[in-house]
């Protein structure tokens, strides 16, 4: 039988790939659209614009490897589910949450500066390293949250 | 409307951007040596076809093709309106003159336009004004009734160019975006003001006065009336308590530097849209920033042609985006 506190942990699991994939998605939606407006006037610019299409594509990245370790951990992917009482539950729950918000926020965060960033490439091409390393930084927070998902997962053992 | 949903727009026209003139080769026209020279560094500039479809043409082409631009890519095309429904208002005069004249207008038809030349024939034929979008329809009616029943040309022409600025800030106010808002008002201020230069100039009378200037957010149409009635210290006092001391210092300069100075004042208000990625600011500012280099453009040759030297020129020559 699923315990209580095992279906709080897989909702934690499974929002932290929902969400963190959601803003994901919107960013690189949003950058990619931007990008296309680019290569739209001038083609040979894609493989800049590309590089900052990308980038807020990783938050979604780190909200399925929280998902994938919390899953594996409560035994869900080896087919034999933990019983979890409802504290522990939510102490999964809990842990997966940095990376569920932070991750959702940073991603378009991250999407806004890469749109500006490619406005430096439309307009100089040669710019677009300082372009990526601006968009970059946003990453810092998004790499926060999922180091403090991942110790506290480990931590729960 | 999202600001979000302009980051395609936007980078198209950061990719045009990079296409306009710059200072430098702006400078590197006004040094050069009469008008032939000056027409061919345009044609190295990308302005080719200045000879041959002709000067007035083809520059009227380039500002077409930016309106274009901005209007084929932006993701809500009513938003821009305010910045083209003068050329409506011009299409209306237009019809109505030609109308009460029985000649065809269409050689005087002015594109882009946000109603339809066509659907203005048809409600001014038909009588039928709700034909026309609200901020035209009862202009429409009660100019045309001016026209038939006074048969006075100057006394619409000042009537529609009045609505024009007015519905040039009903249809920012539309849009709902701040900046378009903001920048209508401005514009309305600035027409004000060039129209109450020109009444002071041309000593026109209280009534006169008051039916030309626009209702605007940014100055009072009384005080600015009761200003240009005492004279043009009085206007430049007004023009300088409401904030607008570039001008009171240009209208002492003569004309031109005035015209310059509105010009030039509209830029700085759109400038900024340079560090914005997003939102209708950057396209609004893209079409300001081709009517500046095309008005540039246009001085620097008439100057050429007309013998200037290089100084006059610089004089004239308006703020530029880049």
């Amino acid at each position: 039988m699923i315990s209580t506190g095992l279906v709080i942990a897989v909702a934690g699991a499974v929002l932290a790939a929902l969400i963190a994939g959601m803003g994901s998605a919107k960013a690189v939606g949003m950058v990619g659209e931007a990008a296309a407006g680019v290569v739209a006037e001038d083609p040979s610019k894609f493989s800049k614009v590309l590089v900052l299409q990308l980038l807020p594509g990783t938050q979604g990245l780190y909200g399925l490897l929280t998902a994938v370790l919390a899953l594996s951990q409560l035994g869900v992917l080896g087919g034999s589910a933990l019983q979890l009482s409802v504290a522990q539950g939510i102490a999964y729950f809990a842990a997966c949450l940095p990376i569920m918000i932070v991750g959702y926020f940073s991603a378009i965060a991250q999407a806004r500066a890469a749109v500006a960033g490619v406005g430096i490439v439309a307009k100089n091409p040669s710019q677009n390293g300082k372009a990526i390393t601006m968009a970059a930084m946003v990453e810092t927070y998004a790499i926060l949250a999922l180091l403090v998902s991942i110790l506290v997962i480990n931590g729960l053992k | 409307m999202k600001d979000t949903e302009f980051a395609y727009a936007v980078a198209r026209i950061r990719s045009n951007e990079a296409r306009l003139l710059s200072t430098a080769s702006i400078e590197t026209l006004i040094n050069s040596q009469g008008y032939t020279d000056a027409l061919k560094i345009l044609s190295d500039l990308g302005y080719d076809n200045l000879e041959s479809v002709g000067e007035e043409k083809a520059l009227a082409n380039v500002l077409r093709s930016a309106f274009e631009l901005i209007y084929s890519c932006a993701p809500d095309k009513k938003c821009l309106d305010f910045l083209i429904v003068r050329n409506d208002f011009h299409n209306i005069k237009a019809l109505i003159k030609c109308m009460v004249a029985g000649i065809d207008a269409e050689k005087l038809i002015l594109s882009p336009s946000v109603i339809d030349p066509q659907v203005i024939g048809e409600a001014l034929q038909k009588k039928d004004y709700s034909l026309l979008p609200e901020f035209a329809s009862e202009t429409v009616k009660r100019a045309y009734e001016l026209i038939t029943t006074t048969m006075d040309g100057q006394t619409l022409e000042v009537f529609l160019d009045r609505k024009s600025i007015e519905a040039s800030v009903i249809l920012a106010k539309q849009s709902k975006d701040e900046f378009s808002i903001a920048l209508a008002n401005l514009m309305c201020a600035v027409a004000d003001i060039k129209i109450a230069l020109r009444c002071l100039k041309t000593n026109k009378d209280e009534a006169f006065i008051m039916g030309a200037l626009a209702d605007c957010a940014l100055l009072d149409k009384d005080r600015l009336c009761e200003a240009v009635l005492s004279g043009e210290d009085a206007l430049c006092a007004y023009v300088k308590n409401i904030g607008f001391d570039v001008f009171a210092d240009s209208i002492k300069k003569g004309y031109a530097a005035f015209e310059k100075a509105c010009d030039d004042m509209l830029m700085e208000r759109v400038k900024h849209a340079k560090y914005q990625c997003l939102g209708i600011a950057p396209l609004v500012a893209y079409y300001f920033a081709v009517d500046a280099q095309v008005k540039t453009v246009r001085i620097i040759l008439s100057c050429k042609k007309n013998g200037l030297n290089n100084e006059n020129i610089r004089e004239r020559v308006r703020v530029l985006y880049v």
